[in-house]
């Protein structure tokens, strides 16, 4: 049989946890990391009697994340019930969208792996709630099952088979993150769960023949992502050749991903398909959204990744590596456009792009920060810049301000004015005049350091000259005062 | 509506439902007579239309009248977890089963 | 009428808030559970009493009146609840073995609305497991009694209420209607039982039987009692999304008081005698009554509702189909009946197999049949179809006269194990009763007389949706116009 290269189709599922404050369809807080069942209320619990309501906050940030990825969002959606008994599952169904899902038909740019840019195709999203957890005791005989998770809203995230390989899935999945990060609907972290991830792999050969597509789960990092597609791309390709494994001989399945040995693992087949038994969920009316509501939900989205990213190179004309790193983090870019604005206009693009890509990530990353804990403000970071862009202080005094705001969060200004760090005022250009002074008025220098004081007069009126009139004449004295000292001891 | 044996049982597996045999002996003749009866429905006028966009419109809610994200009144947590058949006081405890995101600890990776 | 317990309700609430007046919530609550005590034996009607949370509620009451409080338009009055709706601290069964020892933590809103009127809460009343059934023989804690005769069914589901209000043991009680499980057994125990239009009450607290057919609604002896306490229960609650406001009149609408002029009174074709359902007993009532409706200026307008007879068909796919999902979460993990077992399929299956009945375990199955791939085609969604047909067919009929009239069963109560052997003969007297439901409309069923052999029967009042104002006025006009007539149906067999 053929064994040409076969091609591999990818699609994800993402399970994307939303920001609110209360879980999908009841009252109780969403939090991480609280004591077991203690977010519980009568919904959530699955308790008789108890009735789901749907929380507001959670179909806007739906919305919003479905505009984000370029979706169309639906006039009027609603809910199915999906039953399967599960104890994560309290009560035996869950709450998700089955024929009318909030969002349809979207695409996520990504880079594809011949470099052109590609649209990866979203087939739709829809609104769920999330199971509860369950610890297994290893080689024991109990489980353990806690809630707290149970009711949290879920967006599923449904691609289109339009990934075609390892590298294609992790950039799809950088991207995805990278976006709800920027609409700030979901925290995204793959560690902590808020963002899950399930591909679908097959591959197809150029004679026709397919692979069965396996579902795989159990996948908590990119890493994990890369690794697993991989495996099974070279596993369906053995299992084609070997024994002739195609769609039509052999059922879907479901594998599992195992970390350690970072291979997949067969969990449980499809020949039956899975019995849900959708239907429309009683306990809750359909919903109309207005175009209005949604056109105002657009108009408030915040610039996604990819525009601001072009916008840097070819608006504000930073580098492309530049333009990378300051939009990686949403709160960066905005930290940065922050410090861009000045009060007599926009400061310098680079010039400010390379204090925050080098010195602040520098800092922030030496001391293990978050963006927000520091104590600079993107103003004082400003002010630093003018500070030096008008030629008011040094790079080098602008640097050792810098090391110093940074932690205290005081203002570059006050600083400067407060310790006479103006460049005129530094002991520095002060001490170059004078040299300059002396070597000009060697008869008046010789007659001060012999004891003459009436000699000083000249030298303090030949520095101050030099520097134009800006000098400190403190400083100049103060300047001159340690030389002769000096002078006179040596 | 053909009833027999393997449908009850294989109805009951996806309910959770043990039934012993004379169960499923008197089930089997009693769903027969119900399913006979409503199979009607099909012939029904409406039967075969598809819930259109209108007849969900006629059902449907606005926004405002949503849940606003607010939390409620917490519950009396100790009520409820001391009411379980099974706990250890802070879980639900039921007998180890796989976790849909476990992979099995066994098993051949080919 | 000298004991104060068979007042209408409105004056007993009336004395109690009166603080002139000798008569306390306490001496009502007291009279209630003496007659609870005297009879519950004979007709298990309750499955719980609650003397101590009743006498410390009336106590409650009785404070606010002395402190110049007004405790509300049910000041006092006792009221029974069906034992599928949650009252804090009170068991919760169902009528099932399955929830064990559970105890709610919260109440249901609606009779937490009604105790924020005044009502005090005596005790939780019998039904059939999980409300499904029509004579309480499927509860697991034994049937309830027809105060008519005990050898006979109070109707069901919410027959412990029916009989309990009918024997006089409270003025008032709770139950729910899904496919007729308030004015079935209110007809068999010739008192008032209304079903409100789906969506006017909260079913927060309500354990779920078919949600989308479920109502909370009143038993009384009389529709301005039933009224009253209807009035209280309704309105929008942020725990139900499917309760709503209405733009047409609630019942706290001041009662219309009109006779029965110049309304046109539908009769159903098909309710009556041209297609014949399991016995034409109380529907021949309904014949009968066409000369009081002409006498009182009403226009008797006969209407073609074929939909009607195939309602139940639609009724028993819907309904089982919700139910087996709505019963789902009793598996045995966080409350209630848990089975040994040591692996988890097997405590599902084992627990749901103690913990069921017959009748649950068999709507379970035919739910999950009908929802199961392969079938939900041809059975679930087909039912949809014809259940929003239906309902437009209700809707056109309703152009042409304002309220429907009917006996509200085919039949008077029945012997107890006259029916459990065919379920589907049991099904199938719920005929006059599931369309309501289905289409979501206001109904209520009314004493209209006793059969040769002194059983009551009811008839049934059903209006537009949101109509329920007009449907209380209406059967309130009936109500004094039967009072004036003696009526006996025809003998008539199956």
């Amino acid at each position: 049989m053929s064994v040409a290269t076969p091609r591999l189709l990818i699609g994800i599922e993402v399970h994307l946890q939303l920001k609110t404050r209360t879980k999908c369809f009841s009252s109780s807080p969403v939090s991480f990391g609280a004591d077991p069942n203690t977010l519980l209320d009568p919904t959530s619990a699955g308790l008789p009697g108890a009735l789901p309501v749907l929380n507001r906050e959670a179909v806007r940030q739906g919305i919003r994340t479905g505009l984000a990825l370029g979706c169309r969002i639906a006039a009027i959606t609603k809910w199915d019930r999906k039953s399967y008994f599960y104890p994560d599952l309290p009560k035996g169904y869950q709450i998700s969208q089955f024929d009318q899902p909030l969002c349809v038909e979207g695409a996520v740019e990504i880079e594809g792996d011949d470099g052109q840019l590609k649209r990866v195709r979203i087939r739709r999203a829809h609104l769920e709630e999330d199971t509860g957890r369950s610890t297994h005791d290893v080689g024991g005989s109990k489980s353990r099952v806690d809630l707290n998770r149970a009711g949290t809203p879920l967006l599923e995230i449904v691609s289109e088979p339009d990934l075609a390989s390892a590298e294609e899935a992790v950039r799809y999945l950088e991207a995805l993150r990278e976006i709800v990060a920027y609409v700030g609907t979901s925290d995204g972290n793959m560690q902590e769960g808020n963002l899950r991830c399930e591909p679908n792999v097959n591959l197809v050969y150029a004679n026709g023949d397919r692979t069965p597509i396996v579902e795989v789960k159990n996948i908590n990092s990119v890493q994990a992502v890369r690794m697993a597609i991989e495996f099974e791309a070279q596993r369906q390709a053995e299992a084609y050749e070997a024994r002739g494994e195609t769609a039509d001989n052999t059922p879907r399945s479901t594998r599992g991903f195992d970390d350690v040995r970072q291979v997949t693992v067969h969990q449980r087949s499809k020949e039956s398909a899975d019995d849900y038994r959708y239907f429309p969920e009683p306990d809750l009316p359909p919903l109309r959204i207005p175009v209005s509501y949604v056109e105002d939900l657009r108009a408030t989205l915040p610039e996604l990744p990819r525009v601001k990213r072009q916008r840097y190179v070819d608006g504000l004309g930073l580098s492309a590596y530049d333009a990378g790193v300051l939009t990686a983090d949403p709160v960066l870019a905005t930290w940065y456009e922050a410090a861009l604005a000045g009060p007599k206009g926009q400061r310098d693009p680079k010039a400010v792009a390379t204090w925050v890509s080098t010195e602040l990530l520098r800092y922030v990353n030496d001391e293990r920060l978050a963006l927000g804990d520091v104590a600079l403000t993107p103003e004082g970071l400003g002010e630093l810049v003018d500070l030096l862009d008008e030629g008011t202080i040094t790079r080098r005094t602008a640097q050792e301000l810098f090391r110093e705001v940074v932690k205290s969060g005081a203002s570059p200004a006050a600083l400067v004015a407060e310790r006479g760090l103006a460049r005129v005022q530094d002991t520095g250009a002060v001490e170059a005049a004078a040299a300059a002074a002396i070597e000009a008025n060697a008869a008046a220098w010789a007659d001060w350091v012999g004891g003459n004081e009436k000699a000083k007069g000249r030298l303090f009126g030949a520095v101050m000259k030099a520097l134009a009139g800006q000098g400190d004449p403190a400083v100049v004295a103060q300047v001159l005062e340690r030389l002769v000292g000096e002078a006179r001891g040596a | 509506m053909e009833v027999d044996e393997r449908l009850v049982r294989h109805v009951a597996g996806l309910a959770r439902l043990d039934l012993t045999d004379d169960e499923v002996s008197r089930l089997v003749p009693q769903m027969a007579s119900i399913l006979a009866y409503v199979e009607r429905v099909a012939a029904l006028p409406g039967a075969h239309e598809t819930e259109q966009p209108a007849d969900l419109d006629a059902q449907a809610i606005d926004l405002d009248a949503l849940r606003p994200d607010e939390p409620g009144t917490p519950l009396d947590l100790l009520g409820l977890i001391r009411q379980a058949p099974a706990g250890d006081g802070a879980f639900y405890v039921v007998p180890r089963f796989l976790g849909e995101d476990e992979a099995p600890l066994e098993g051949d990776p080919s | 009428m000298s004991d104060p317990l068979d007042l209408p309700v409105a004056e007993q609430a009336a004395r109690v808030r009166d603080a002139a007046d000798p008569l306390t919530a306490r001496a009502l609550v007291d009279a209630s559970l003496a007659r609870i005590a005297a009879h519950n034996e004979a007709l298990n009607a309750f499955l719980h009493v609650a003397p101590e949370r009743a006498r410390a509620a009336a106590d409650r009451v009785d404070a606010d009146v002395a402190a110049g409080r007004d405790p509300g338009p049910l000041a006092g009055v006792p009221l029974a609840v069906k034992d599928n709706l949650e009252v804090e601290g009170l068991p919760l069964t169902c009528g099932s073995r399955i929830l064990g020892t559970w105890k709610p933590l919260r109440t249901a809103t609606s009779v937490a609305r009604a105790e924020a009127a005044g009502a005090v809460v005596v005790g939780k009343t019998n039904l059939d497991e999980f409300a499904m059934g029509s004579s309480t023989e499927n509860s697991a804690f034994g049937p309830s009694r027809n105060p008519y005769d005990v050898e006979r069914v109070p109707g069901g589901s919410s027959g412990g209420s029916a009989a309990a209000v009918a024997a006089g043991l409270v003025p008032l009680a709770l139950g729910s209607d899904t496919g007729g499980s308030i004015r079935q057994p209110a007809a068999f125990c010739g008192i008032v039982g209304f079903k409100p239009t789906y969506g006017r009450v909260s079913r927060s607290g309500l354990v779920a039987f078919a949600s989308s057919l479920d109502q909370v609604g009143p038993f009384a002896r009389s529709v301005a009692d039933a009224r009253r306490l209807q009035a209280v229960l309704e309105g929008p609650d942020p725990l139900d999304a499917t309760s709503r406001a209405f733009v047409t009149p609630g019942s706290a609408a001041t009662p219309v008081p009109r006779g029965l002029e110049g309304l046109r009174i539908g009769r159903v074709a098909e309710m009556t005698t041209e297609r014949r359902v399991v016995g034409t007993e109380g529907v021949d009532r309904v014949e009968g009554l066409r000369a009081q409706l002409d006498a009182a200026g009403a226009t008797a307008v006969d209407v073609a509702l074929p939909a009607i007879a195939e309602a139940i068909a639609i009724y028993y796919v819907i309904a089982p189909a919700e139910a087996s999902s709505n019963l789902a979460r009793f598996d045995g993990v966080r409350y209630g009946h848990r089975a040994e077992a040591d692996s988890l399929e097997r405590l599902y299956a084992k627990t749901r197999a103690e913990g069921f009945g017959a009748e649950v375990k068999r709507r379970i199955l035919l739910g999950t049949f009908a929802l199961s791939a392969g079938y939900a085609d041809a059975f679930y969604k087909r039912a949809r179809g014809a259940q929003v047909a239906l309902g437009q067919a209700f809707a056109e009929a309703f152009e042409r006269c304002d309220v429907l009239v009917s006996a509200t069963t085919p039949t008077a109560a029945f012997r107890l194990g006259e029916k459990t052997g065919d379920p589907l003969a049991m099904y199938r007297s719920d005929v006059l009763t599931v369309a309501a439901n289905l289409a979501g409309l206001p109904a209520v069923s009314i004493p209209a007389g006793f059969n040769e052999q002194g059983l009551p029967l009811g008839l049934q009042v059903q209006g537009p949706v949101g109509a329920d104002a007009l449907v209380f006025d209406v059967a309130e006009a009936l109500e004094r116009q039967l009072a004036t007539c003696r009526y006996v149906a025809p003998e008539e067999a199956a």
